[in-house]
C-alpha cells in the first residue's frame, strides 16, 4: 500500500491491522487452552488471494477488497452477533477488543476504495467478487454439517451456529457489502447472482 | 442484526475516514454525505480514533 502511494493513514491502518491479527490469534489460542481444546498451529505464511496475472495496483486492490471490504465486514456482523449473546466476562472482554479492532480493519477497505476510485478503474473487480465471497465463507459454510454445528448453545461459548452463520453472511452481503460496492459504481451483478445461488442452496439444506 | 448501522459505521465511516482525519491526499466520499460512525458495541464504546463529534441519527 505504501508502494502504491496510498495516504499515510491507510498505510498506518494496514500496519496496525497486521499487528492486531497476531494479538487476536493469541487471544483465541488462550480461550482454546482454557477449554482444554487443541490450538491449531499459527499461520505464518504470507498469503495472497489475487490472481497473479493482475498488475500490481489491481492485485493490491483485490487483496484489500477481499480482506477488508468482504471478510472483515462480514466478520463484524459475526462479532456483533456474538457480543449480543456473550455472558462470560472474559469472552465478552475479548470480543469487545476484537470488535473495536475489526471496525478499523473493515473501514480500511472502504477507505482504500474511496482513495483508489479516481486512480484506477475499479470495474475489473466485478467478475472477481464471487470468488472473494467464496473465499471469505471458508470451505464448508454452504454444505451440510453435523447437527451439533447448529446447536444454539454454541452462541454462548463464542461460536455462531452454522445455520445462523449462513444467514448472517448473506444478510450482511445484501445489506452492507453489496451496497458498499455500489457506492463506488462497481457492478455487483455477479455477486448478487452468487448470493442468489447460495440462498437456493440454503433452502435445499434447510428443507 | 444491526445491518443499517453496520453499513453506516463500516462503509460510510470508512469512505469518510481520510477526509475526517484531514488527509491531504484524500477525496470526498461518494455522495459527499457521509455521517459520522456510530458505535456498534453494546457498551457504547467507540473504536480507537473514531469520530467524536455529534451523532446525527
Amino acid at each position: 500500500m505504501r508502494a502504491a502511494g496510498a495516504p499515510a493513514k491507510l498505510v498506518e491502518l494496514a500496519s496496525r491491522a497486521s499487528a492486531d491479527e497476531i494479538r487476536h490469534a493469541a487471544h483465541c489460542a488462550d480461550i482454546l487452552r482454557t477449554r482444554q481444546a487443541e490450538v491449531p498451529p499459527a499461520e505464518t505464511r504470507l498469503l495472497f488471494f489475487g490472481p497473479r496475472d493482475l498488475g500490481p495496483e489491481q492485485r493490491l486492490t483485490y487483496e484489500v477488497v477481499a480482506q477488508s471490504c468482504i471478510s472483515e465486514t462480514e466478520s463484524m456482523a459475526t462479532l456483533v452477533t456474538l457480543l449480543d449473546a456473550a455472558r462470560d466476562d472474559h469472552l465478552r472482554t475479548v470480543l469487545q477488543e476484537l470488535a473495536r479492532d475489526e471496525v478499523q480493519h473493515a473501514r480500511l477497505g472502504w477507505a482504500y476504495l474511496a482513495w483508489a476510485k479516481d486512480r484506477i478503474d475499479l470495474s475489473f473487480l466485478a467478475p472477481f467478487l464471487p470468488a472473494m465471497a467464496t473465499a471469505a465463507t471458508g470451505d464448508d459454510l454452504f454444505q451440510r454439517g453435523p447437527p451439533e454445528a447448529d446447536n444454539p448453545a454454541l452462541l454462548l461459548g463464542g461460536v455462531v451456529p452454522k445455520r445462523d452463520r449462513r444467514r448472517i453472511y448473506l444478510e450482511t452481503l445484501d445489506s452492507v457489502v453489496i451496497p458498499g460496492f455500489e457506492e463506488f459504481q462497481i457492478d455487483t451483478g455477479p455477486l448478487r447472482r452468487w448470493a442468489d445461488e447460495k440462498r437456493q442452496a440454503l433452502t435445499a439444506l434447510e428443507s | 442484526m444491526k445491518l443499517k448501522r453496520l453499513f453506516q459505521v463500516l462503509v460510510l465511516g470508512g469512505t469518510g475516514l481520510l477526509a475526517a482525519c484531514g488527509g491531504s491526499d484524500s477525496n470526498p466520499p461518494p455522495g459527499n454525505n457521509t455521517p459520522p460512525p456510530q458505535s456498534l458495541l453494546p457498551d457504547g464504546g467507540m473504536p480507537p480514533s473514531g469520530y467524536q463529534g455529534p451523532l446525527i441519527w
